[in-house]
This record gives structure tokens, C-alpha cells and sequence, in this order.
């Protein structure tokens, strides 16, 4: 075969779907040699990659069930547990836990969600921080305790997170995660004949693949795709230790480096504000918190702390405009809302952390 | 535009344009939010509770108590026939909860009711969670969050309720039984 025609055959193989390419990988099938062999293996992986390429358009119309997310919610949680270095165990670490449940269910049982079993924790980590796992789990860091000055202001913080919960805010994130990966995988299928080519013949191989692809064999990345696009009862806790591994830590980390999105993080701190109003706590204590909330910490980077504490003032403007003798308008009245201050195990905050250098 | 097309595109809107309320107006159907919601014999806190309605429930609005934050409702408890009573403004929602789809229906999604009954909210630390804790750099983390859940699962209504008050807060989330008294029919009703 001639040198062109390799050139052609090769940018097939990494494009796919080129007009004619079917057709030379046809002909240069027939052939015997090195690039016939090439030619039959990229035929045989232009159908596995079709099929995936099929569940991966069907994956990203599925809807994930409840089992599915409290699975995945689960493993996000102990992850979550991990890096914040374990439960608290300051002295009366269970008095506090009763408390910080009785808190946030008060407010969970407000939200979209109220039939969701929420579980409300406290991690050991000195850094100001809050995190959610889906299916209803919510973590405050010691840190963030220790810069409290009244129970609205936590009450807040623990809306904000389960209003990610209800938003289904990471569940968006374990889609997009899967979608990507399983498209990545398309693009590996299509390159392996190549990469088994050999690279001295090949300048280039299309980019690397990443994440799961690195931690799963094709055969079993496949049909976890399948999986996924075709059972509506897909359980995540058959799936092998290595895939709850893989898909897991890869959410988590780009939850980490990257946090939500910035209409996501608004959209949280709307809702928190409506869910404190709801059960009594004054939102304007939120507001104020949000002044020590580091930029950054244990999860997100979440967007600039004046421009979200800006958009609030002007959503709570909106709700005290909101009233009306006849119509109902909103669950919120703004007139009944209080500062409520620590009381119980809150008032023993742990000591601050030494600053570090 | 055709007209048909305006009330669904008006309705995208509102969902759109943040602080855009959606008005109910008397007459219309409103949706308890909370769990265990009191329906009181009158506009106060203290008064007798006439039925305990769980989240999704529909009611009928009927009026509001002047400027307070009590909503007069009429209730389709069972076959009897209606109750008129009042719900605080907080336990009402102009939409009804988020549905839940669960694996043995996941083409029928559940009402909260029916989810908190279908056994699927009895969360405990799936095994897949569990094995991927032990890889974890603290993988007595995973034992810490089995405890955590246990005490979570044991905190009830009635103790939310009761911290709630003790801290001047309305109680949203009520009690889950009725205390005393039968229901009051409204006038009329069968």
C-alpha cells in the first residue's frame, strides 16, 4: 500500500467517520501484512466504539435513582470523612452530633426533599468548611464551628449544603463525569488498533485517556457503559471495587479542584436563605457569615464572597416586597424570622487553630 | 405566537427569572412542604391540631388570616369528607416536593409519602461505599459514618420539634400524632 494511502488510513483511524474512510479500511482490510491487520482491527473497534458511542447518548438521558445516588452519595460521604480528618471526638462530640441533626432536619424537613434520611456530621479539619454527599449527608468542619456566633448563621451553612443535596447538584457532576468518561472511551476504542500499531509509525495517537479509562480494562469499561445506559435499575454497589474507585475518587477530585458551578452555588445560597426563613432563623445572619468563609477549602472553590452575599441582599428585598392580603406568594415571612444564639453543645467551640505558615 | 403556546412559555419564565413569584390565589391548590405539617383549629400555634398531613399533600386555599402568617386551607382527609383548618405560611408551597425515582418503579416516580413508606429512605452505608472507605488514607472513617447515621436515624420528629420550640423557633415540624380531640368537619362537607 502506498505511503498516502497509510497517511489516509491512519487519519481514519483517528478521525473516524471521514467520508471514505470505510471504504479504504475495506480495501486496506483485504491486504495482507502489518496494515491489513491494522485495517481488520480498526473495522472490529469501529463497531465496538459505535455500540458504546450509542450507550453513551442513551446514558445522558437516564435518570438515576434514589438507590443509585445514596450509593454514590455514600462512598462520596466516608471520601468526604477522610479528607476532613475523621469525625470530630472534641469531648461531647455526640451531644454535638444530636444537635447539629436536629438543626439540619429541621431545615431538611422543609426542603424539596423531606423525605431523604439526612445524616449531619462534624469533621475534624480546623479549616472553614462545609461539604455534602448525595442521598442526604452534610458536614461541617470544627473550623467553621469555631467561628460561629449564633445558631442562624450555621443553620444557613447547613441549608446552603442541603440545598445542593436537593439540587442534585453533584448528581449533575456524576453524570457529566460518566458521559465524559464513556466518550473518552469511544475515542480510546478507536485509537487502540493504533496504539497496538505501534507509535513509530504513528505521529500521533489522539490525546491520552485519563480516569477510568486508566483504571479499568476496555472490556469492563464497556459494558459498565452498558450498564449504565440500559438498566433503569442499575446498582452501584455491584459494580467492581476498581469502578467505585475510579468514579468516585474522579468526582470527588474535580469537586475539589473545580467546586460546582457558579449558578449552582447561587442557586444554593437562595435556597438556604428560604429554607432558614422557613423554620425561623434570620437569613441576614448568613449574609454576614459568608464574610468568613475562606475563598477556598476542604471541596469548592466557590464564586467571589461580596458578589453572592450582593445577589442575596437583593433576593431578600424581593421576598419582603413579596406580600399579599388575598394571594399566597411564597412560604417565606421575613417578619418572623430571629437570631438565635449557640446554645447547648455548640456554645463549647473548640479551639481556634494556630494560623499556619 | 399561538395562544396555546403563551401559558407554558409564561410559566418558563417565572422559573427563569429569579424573584418571580407564582401566585395562588384563593380558590387554588397549594402543597404542604413539611414533614408532619399541623392543621390547627385556628390561627395559633397553641391551638388543638386537627390532622397531621405529611409533605405533598394538596389543600385547598381558602383565605389568609389577615397579615399573619396563618393560611386557612381545606383538607380531603378521607372519605368523610373535607377539614377546614389553618397551616402556618412556612409548612405551605405553591409546588408540590421533588418526586422520587426508585429502582423496583423507576418509570413511576414516588410522592414523598410513598417514598418515606416504600422502605428505599432506610439508608445505611452501601457495601461499595464501604470497601472504597477502606482504601481510603482514614479508613476508620468508614465505621465513623455507620455511627454517624445510626444516632442521625435516631433523632425523630417529635425531638426536632421540641428543639425547635425551647430555641423560640416555630414548630415546623410538628409532632407526628394528633393530641386529643376528633377532627372538625367543614360546614357542609359529607
Amino acid at each position: 500500500m502506498a505511503r498516502r494511502q497509510v497517511t489516509t488510513l491512519v487519519a481514519c483511524l483517528l478521525l473516524g467517520g471521514l467520508p471514505g474512510c470505510a471504504a479504504l479500511r475495506q480495501v486496506a482490510s483485504q491486504s495482507n501484512g502489518e496494515l491489513g491487520q491494522l485495517a481488520r482491527q480498526s473495522e472490529e473497534a469501529e463497531l465496538r466504539a459505535t455500540a458504546m458511542r450509542k450507550d453513551c447518548d442513551a446514558l445522558k438521558a437516564r435518570a438515576i435513582t434514589y438507590e443509585e445516588e445514596n450509593a454514590f452519595g455514600g462512598a462520596v460521604s466516608v471520601d468526604w470523612v477522610s479528607r476532613g480528618g475523621g469525625l470530630t471526638r472534641r469531648p461531647g462530640a455526640r451531644a454535638l452530633h444530636v444537635q447539629l441533626n436536629k438543626i439540619g432536619k429541621n431545615l431538611a424537613a422543609q426542603s424539596s426533599r423531606p423525605g431523604l434520611p439526612w445524616t449531619f456530621g462534624v469533621l475534624q479539619s480546623d479549616g472553614v468548611n462545609a461539604v455534602s454527599g448525595p442521598g442526604g449527608y452534610v458536614f461541617v468542619s470544627e473550623g467553621l464551628l469555631a467561628q460561629l456566633d449564633n445558631e442562624a448563621q450555621l443553620a444557613g451553612v447547613l441549608a446552603h449544603e442541603i440545598a445542593h443535596i436537593t439540587g442534585k447538584h453533584a448528581m449533575r457532576e456524576y453524570q457529566r463525569y460518566l458521559v465524559e468518561q464513556c466518550e473518552e472511551g469511544v475515542a480510546n476504542e478507536r485509537s487502540k488498533p493504533l496504539k497496538q500499531f505501534g507509535e513509530d509509525k504513528v505521529q500521533e495517537i489522539g490525546r491520552a485517556v485519563g480516569g477510568l479509562g486508566q483504571m479499568l480494562p476496555s472490556a469492563e469499561l464497556r459494558g459498565l457503559f452498558n450498564q449504565l445506559a440500559t438498566q433503569a435499575d442499575f446498582d452501584f454497589n455491584a459494580l467492581s471495587q476498581k469502578a467505585i474507585q475510579a468514579i468516585t475518587h474522579g468526582v470527588v477530585a474535580r469537586l475539589s479542584e473545580k467546586g460546582f458551578g457558579e449558578e449552582d452555588e447561587y442557586a444554593a445560597d437562595t435556597e438556604a436563605v428560604e429554607l432558614m426563613a422557613a423554620a425561623g432563623y434570620a437569613p441576614e445572619e448568613y449574609v454576614a457569615f459568608l464574610s468568613k468563609l475562606p475563598d477556598k477549602g476542604l471541596s469548592t472553590e466557590h464564586p467571589r464572597k461580596d458578589k453572592r452575599q450582593s445577589r442575596l441582599r437583593t433576593h431578600l428585598a424581593e421576598l419582603r416586597k413579596r406580600s399579599s392580603d388575598t394571594e399566597f406568594l411564597t412560604s417565606v415571612d421575613l417578619s418572623q424570622t430571629k437570631v438565635v444564639p449557640l446554645r447547648d453543645a455548640l456554645q463549647k467551640k473548640p479551639a481556634a487553630a494556630p494560623p499556619t505558615r | 405566537m399561538s395562544l396555546e403556546k403563551l401559558p407554558p412559555l409564561l410559566a418558563l419564565v417565572c422559573l427563569a427569572v429569579p424573584g418571580t413569584a407564582l401566585a395562588v390565589k384563593p380558590g387554588g391548590t397549594l402543597y404542604i412542604k413539611a414533614k408532619n405539617t399541623h392543621l390547627k383549629a385556628s390561627s395559633s400555634p397553641t391551638a388543638d391540631t386537627l390532622v397531621v398531613l405529611q409533605p405533598g399533600k394538596a389543600v385547598t386555599y381558602d383565605s389568609r388570616e389577615g397579615k399573619t402568617p396563618w393560611y386557612k386551607v381545606t383538607v380531603p382527609v378521607d372519605k368523610k369528607g373535607p377539614v377546614q383548618g389553618f397551616v402556618y405560611q412556612a409548612n405551605l408551597s405553591v409546588s408540590p416536593p421533588s418526586l422520587e425515582v426508585t429502582s423496583k418503579s423507576p418509570d413511576k416516580p414516588l410522592s414523598p409519602e410513598a417514598f418515606a413508606s416504600s422502605g428505599a429512605a432506610v439508608k445505611a452505608l452501601g457495601p461499595g461505599a464501604i470497601a472504597y472507605g477502606k482504601t481510603l488514607s482514614r479508613p476508620e472513617s468508614v465505621q465513623q459514618l455507620i455511627e454517624l447515621e445510626s444516632l442521625a436515624a435516631s433523632i425523630d420528629t417529635a425531638q426536632v420539634a421540641e428543639y425547635a420550640r425551647a430555641g423560640g423557633l416555630p414548630e415546623v415540624v410538628g409532632r407526628p400524632q394528633v393530641a386529643g380531640r376528633s377532627p372538625a368537619r367543614k360546614k357542609g362537607g359529607k
